[in-house]
C-alpha cells in the first residue's frame, strides 16, 4: 500500500474514490479488495506469453476504463480458455495448464 | 428396496446439482496487501530456508521452500550428510501436516474428567495448570516424549531433573530389541553406521531399510552407492523375510524364512562359517564357539524352512566377499526372542571380522556438541515398562503423565490398556499438534509448533562419520496460537521453579547452545558463524572419530520364539507390518493415503494380503472380506491376493484405524494390533507384533478395495483404464 500511497497522496486528492482509499493509509490499515479472478492452484497461467502473442488487456479483462464498475468480464473458465486456445491455434496439450 | 452404487450415485449427483444451483454464488475472497512491504519478501519470489526434517527421527535435511511467508514445498538438503539432497514421501507430505486443518490452534482443557469436550484456555492458565499439577505431584511425573535429540533433549532432560520426573521415549518404528541387543554387545555407545555403502555383499534379516528402518533416506542412498556407486563392484544383496516387502523386492534373492526362525538361520550360517568355512578370521574360531558352536544343520533347515543348499550358498557367497555385511531389524524384532535373534546376527558381523572395518559395522565418537545430556540415557518406553508404570499409577498416589508427540494409546496394542495409565494418572497435558487418541485422553491439551514453524537442531542418532548437527529454524511464521515446545518447557520451569532454568526463550537457548560450540572467538564472529550455519542447515566440516569397541560375546541362548493361538485352530502367522507409504503415524496425511503401496498398488484403507493358493483354497478372491480372528478378537477387511508371502502367513499394514487423528484418519480402515495377544520379547520387553497367531473366515462380502490398476470409481469417458492383465 505504500507504494500506491506514495502517488495518490498527490493524484487526485480531491476525487472521493481518492480519498476512500487514502483514508485506509490514515488509518494504517490495509484494503480489503474483492478478488475478481481467481485460477484454481492446479491452473498454470502467466500473463507473459499472452502478451507475447499480441493480446491487448481487453481481449480478456473488457474495458476496464469504461466501466463503472468492474464484472468479471470473462468467466476463466476452462471451456473459455480452450475455445480461444483453438481458434488461435495455440497447444491444447493438458500439460500446457495443468502443470 | 435393494439399491445398487450407481443409481444411488446418479441420486446422489442430481441431489448435488439441485442443493447447489439456487444459492449459486462464488465464493468472495479477498485480497488484502501489505501496509508496508517487507524489503525481503517479493511476491512471486521464493526465499529458500534450509532446516532440519520433524517428521521422524532420523533428521533428514530440508531445504523449504517458501512465498510470501508462506512454505509451498520441501526439498532435500543436497550439502547434508544424513539424506544428500534425497526426501522420502513423509517429508514431502509436511507441508500437510503444517497446514492440517485439525491442527489444534490453542490450548485447550477438558471439561469435566470423562468428557471428551475440550474448551479452549489461555496459555497462563494452561502453564498455570500444569505448573500446580508438577508441584503438587511431588516427584510422581512420567513424561513420554517422540525420542528428541540436541538442546531439546539437554532441556528435556535438566526439565524432568528438576522437577523429579522421569522422561522416556517412545516410537512405535523404534526397534527396541534391536537397540537392546547392540547395547548387550557393545555397551552404551548408541546405534552403529552399517556402512551398506561400502559393503559388497549385504544380509539383511527382516530389516526394512529401504522404507522405514532407523534412517530409510540414509540408508537409501547408501544402497545406491553399494549397487553403483563404485566403477568395477555391483554388491548383492539378500533379504530374509516372511513376506516380499519393498526392500525385499529390491535384493537379488528373496528368503521367505518361518517367521520368528530369523535368530537360527543366523545360527546355521555361523555355524558353516566358522566350521567349514573358517580361513577368513582362523584365529578367532575360539570366541565365536560360544555363538555358533553347537548347531544342528538339519534342524535348522527344518525350522526355519530354509533349505541347507541355501543355506551353504549364503554362507558360501559371505565367505567369498571382501565386505560382507549382515544387518537385523524389523520383522526379525517383532518376535519373542527379538533381542536374542539380533545378538546373534550381529554376532555374525563379529565372525565376519566387520565391526569398525570399510563396509562393516562402524562406531564413531562424538565430541563437538557436548550439550545434549549424553551422560544420560533416555529409556525406550516398551510395553512391558508401560504395563509397570500402570501399576505404579495404580497405587492410588496422585501422578502427573506428560505426552509429546507420541501416541501410545493407537500404537500399543489395545490389549496392553494404555488408555488406563491415562485413566489412572491425576493429571494428564499433551504436547502434540492434533487430537489423537492419547491426546484426547488428556486433561489439558497445549499444542506445540510444527517444526516448519520452531526452532530447534539435531544430532542424528545412528552414528556418522562426519560429525553431523543440523539446525532447524522457522521456514514460516507461527500459522496459530501454538507455543515451542522448548518455551513451553521453560515457561513450566519458571512457573514451577523461578530462577531455575536462566533461559528466556529456547530460540535464546539454542543459539547460547550453538555459539559456546563456536569456542572463543569474538562476539562478532561467533554471530557470523550462527548465521552461516542456519544458512546451512547445521555444521557438518569435521570427520567423526573412529570408536574402537570391544564386544562382548557372552554365551548366549537362543529360545524359539513362542506364538498365541493353539496352530490347529489358528493357522496363520498374522504379519503386522508398518504401512510402507505412512509408517505407524502417518494417516492423517492425504498425500500418504493416497499414495498407493509400493507391491500391492492399494491405498486409503487396511487390507489383508494372503497369499494366492491359499486364497483358493479358502475360495477367496481379490477384493472379499474376510474376518481375520485370534484369541482376542477379530477384524474384518478385503483382501489382496499377494504372491509374495508365505502361504502360512497373512499381512496386513499397520496404521490406520483411528478413532481420533483429523478428518483423514479418523475412522478409515482397521488396526490389526486390536488382534494382538500379549507376548513379549523377553530381554528389552517390546511388544511381540509378530507372535500372534490367526484364523481366516470368509464373510461372503465384497469389500471396497482401491487399487492404482482400478480405482474405486464408476466406469466412465473421463478415466480410461486399461485392463491389467493379473500377475497371479
Amino acid at each position: 500500500m505504500q507504494l500506491c500511497v506514495s502517488c495518490h497522496r498527490n493524484l487526485a486528492q480531491q476525487r472521493p474514490q481518492t480519498q476512500e482509499v487514502l483514508a485506509y493509509w490514515e488509518e494504517q490499515r490495509p484494503i480489503q479488495w474483492t478478488r475478481l479472478h481467481r485460477l484454481p492452484d492446479f491452473v498454470y497461467f502467466t500473463h507473459e506469453m499472452h502478451l507475447k502473442a499480441g493480446f491487448q488487456c481487453v481481449t480478456c479483462h473488457g474495458h476496464v476504463e469504461q466501466m463503472a464498475s468492474t464484472p468479471r468480464a470473462a468467466s476463466l473458465e476452462m471451456g473459455w480458455c480452450l475455445s480461444c486456445h483453438e481458434a488461435q491455434g495455440a497447444s491444447r496439450d493438458c500439460w500446457t495448464c495443468h502443470k | 428396496m435393494k439399491i445398487k452404487r450407481r443409481t444411488w450415485m446418479k441420486a446422489a449427483a442430481a441431489a448435488m446439482a439441485s442443493a447447489a444451483l439456487p444459492g449459486c454464488k462464488p465464493q468472495v475472497h479477498k485480497l488484502v496487501p501489505y501496509l508496508l512491504p517487507d524489503d525481503e519478501i517479493v511476491p512471486g519470489v521464493a526465499d529458500w530456508y534450509a532446516s532440519t526434517c520433524g517428521e521422524c527421527s532420523a533428521g533428514c535435511g530440508v531445504l523449504v521452500r517458501t512465498m510470501e511467508g508462506r512454505a509451498k514445498k520441501i526439498e532435500g538438503n543436497p550439502e547434508h550428510p544424513v539424506n544428500q539432497g534425497k526426501l522420502c514421501a513423509r517429508g514431502q507430505a509436511a507441508v500437510q501436516s503444517l497446514y492440517h486443518p485439525d491442527r489444534l490452534r490453542e490450548p485447550r482443557e477438558r471439561h469435566g474428567k470423562s468428557s471428551g469436550v475440550f474448551e479452549p484456555i489461555t496459555w497462563e492458565e494452561a502453564i498455570g495448570a500444569i505448573a500446580d499439577q508438577l508441584r503438587s505431584a511431588q516427584g510422581r511425573i512420567v513424561m513420554i516424549s517422540r525420542p528428541l535429540s540436541g538442546t531439546s533433549r539437554a532441556l528435556l532432560l535438566e526439565f524432568m531433573n528438576m522437577v523429579g520426573g522421569r522422561l522416556y521415549w517412545y516410537d512405535p518404528a523404534a526397534d527396541v530389541p534391536l537397540r537392546t541387543a547392540l547395547g548387550l554387545i557393545f555397551g552404551n555407545v548408541g546405534l552403529p553406521q552399517y556402512d551398506v555403502a561400502g559393503a559388497d555383499y549385504l544380509i539383511s534379516f527382516g530389516a526394512p531399510f529401504l522404507e522405514q528402518w532407523l534412517s530409510p533416506v540414509s540408508y537409501g542412498v547408501a544402497y545406491g552407492r553399494m549397487r553403483q556407486g563404485r566403477p568395477t563392484v555391483r554388491g548383492r544383496f539378500v533379504h530374509i523375510e516372511p513376506r516380499l516387502s519393498l526392500t525385499a523386492a529390491n535384493a537379488d534373492r528373496w528368503i521367505p524364512i518361518r517367521p520368528g526362525t530369523e535368530g537360527l538361520l543366523a545360527l546355521g550360517l555361523g555355524h558353516i562359517l566358522l566350521t567349514e568355512r573358517s580361513d577368513r578370521r582362523a584365529h578367532q574360531r575360539g570366541r565365536f564357539e560360544v555363538l555358533f558352536g553347537g548347531v544342528d544343520l538339519k534342524q535348522v533347515a527344518t525350522e526355519t524352512d530354509v533349505p541347507t543348499d541355501e543355506l551353504r550358498r549364503l554362507a558360501k557367497e559371505c565367505a567369498g566377499a571382501r565386505h560382507p555385511l549382515v544387518i537385523g531389524g524389523g520383522s526379525a524384532c517383532s518376535h519373542t526372542n527379538g533381542t536374542q535373534s539380533l545378538i546373534i546376527i550381529n554376532g555374525l558381523n563379529a565372525l565376519l571380522g566387520n565391526i569398525g572395518q570399510p563396509g562393516g559395522v562402524r562406531f564413531y565418537q562424538s565430541q563437538t556438541y557436548p550439550h545434549q545430556g549424553e551422560d544420560q540415557t533416555v529409556p525406550w518406553l516398551t510395553e512391558r515398562l508401560a504395563q509397570a508404570l500402570l501399576a505404579e499409577f495404580e497405587s492410588g498416589q496422585r501422578s502427573v503423565l506428560l505426552v509429546n508427540e507420541c501416541n501410545p494409546v493407537f500404537s500399543m496394542p489395545p490389549v496392553m490398556h494404555i488408555d488406563r495409565l491415562f485413566a489412572r494418572a491425576s493429571f494428564v497435558a499433551s504436547f502434540g499438534p492434533l487430537l489423537d487418541e492419547s491426546a484426547s485422553l488428556a486433561d489439558i491439551v497445549c499444542p506445540s509448533h510444527h517444526w516448519l514453524e520452531g526452532w530447534g537442531d539435531h544430532m542424528p542418532d545412528t552414528a556418522m562419520p562426519v560429525e553431523t548437527a543440523s539446525l532447524q529454524q522457522p521456514a514460516v511464521s507461527q500459522l496459530y496460537g501454538t507455543r515451542q515446545l522448548g518455551d513451553i518447557v521453560l515457561d513450566l520451569a519458571r512457573a514451577v521453579r523461578p530462577g531455575c532454568l536462566p533461559w528466556k526463550s529456547f530460540a535464546e537457548l539454542l543459539k547460547h547452545n550453538w555459539t559456546s560450540r563456536f569456542g572463543n572467538s569474538s562476539l562478532a564472529e561467533q554471530e557470523r558463524e550462527w548465521v552461516s550455519s542456519l544458512q546451512q542447515g547445521g555444521r557438518w566440516d569435521d570427520d567423526a572419530k573412529p570408536l574402537s569397541i570391544t564386544a562382548r560375546w557372552t554365551p548366549t541362548r537362543l529360545d524359539p520364539a513362542s506364538f498365541m493361538g493353539d496352530e490347529r485352530q489358528y493357522p496363520f502367522h498374522l504379519y503386522p507390518y508398518p504401512s510402507t507409504t505412512m509408517g505407524h503415524n502417518g494417516a492423517h496425511l492425504p498425500w500418504l493415503q493416497e499414495l498407493p503401496d509400493t507391491l500391492t498398488t492399494a491405498m486409503w484403507g487396511t487390507w489383508v494380503e494372503i497369499n494366492p493358493a491359499t486364497a483358493a483354497s479358502y475360495g477367496i478372491a481379490q477384493g472379499d472380506i474376510v474376518r481375520i480372528q485370534s484369541s482376542l478378537g477379530s477384524i474384518e477387511a478385503p483382501v489382496v491376493l499377494f504372491p509374495g508371502i508365505r502361504p502360512d502367513v497373512v499381512a496386513m499394514p499397520v496404521g490406520q484405524g483411528h478413532t481420533s487423528y483429523g478428518r483423514y484418519a479418523t475412522g478409515r480402515g482397521v488396526d490389526p494390533s486390536q488382534l494382538a495377544v500379549p507376548a513379549f520379547d523377553q530381554e528389552s520387553g517390546a511388544f511381540a507384533t509378530g507372535a500372534t497367531r490367526v484364523q481366516i473366515e470368509r464373510t461372503g462380502r465384497r469389500g471396497r478395495l482401491v487399487l492404482l490398476q482400478q480405482p474405486a470409481v464408476e466406469a466412465s469417458g473421463l478415466i480410461q483404464v486399461d485392463p491389467v492383465k493379473p500377475i497371479i
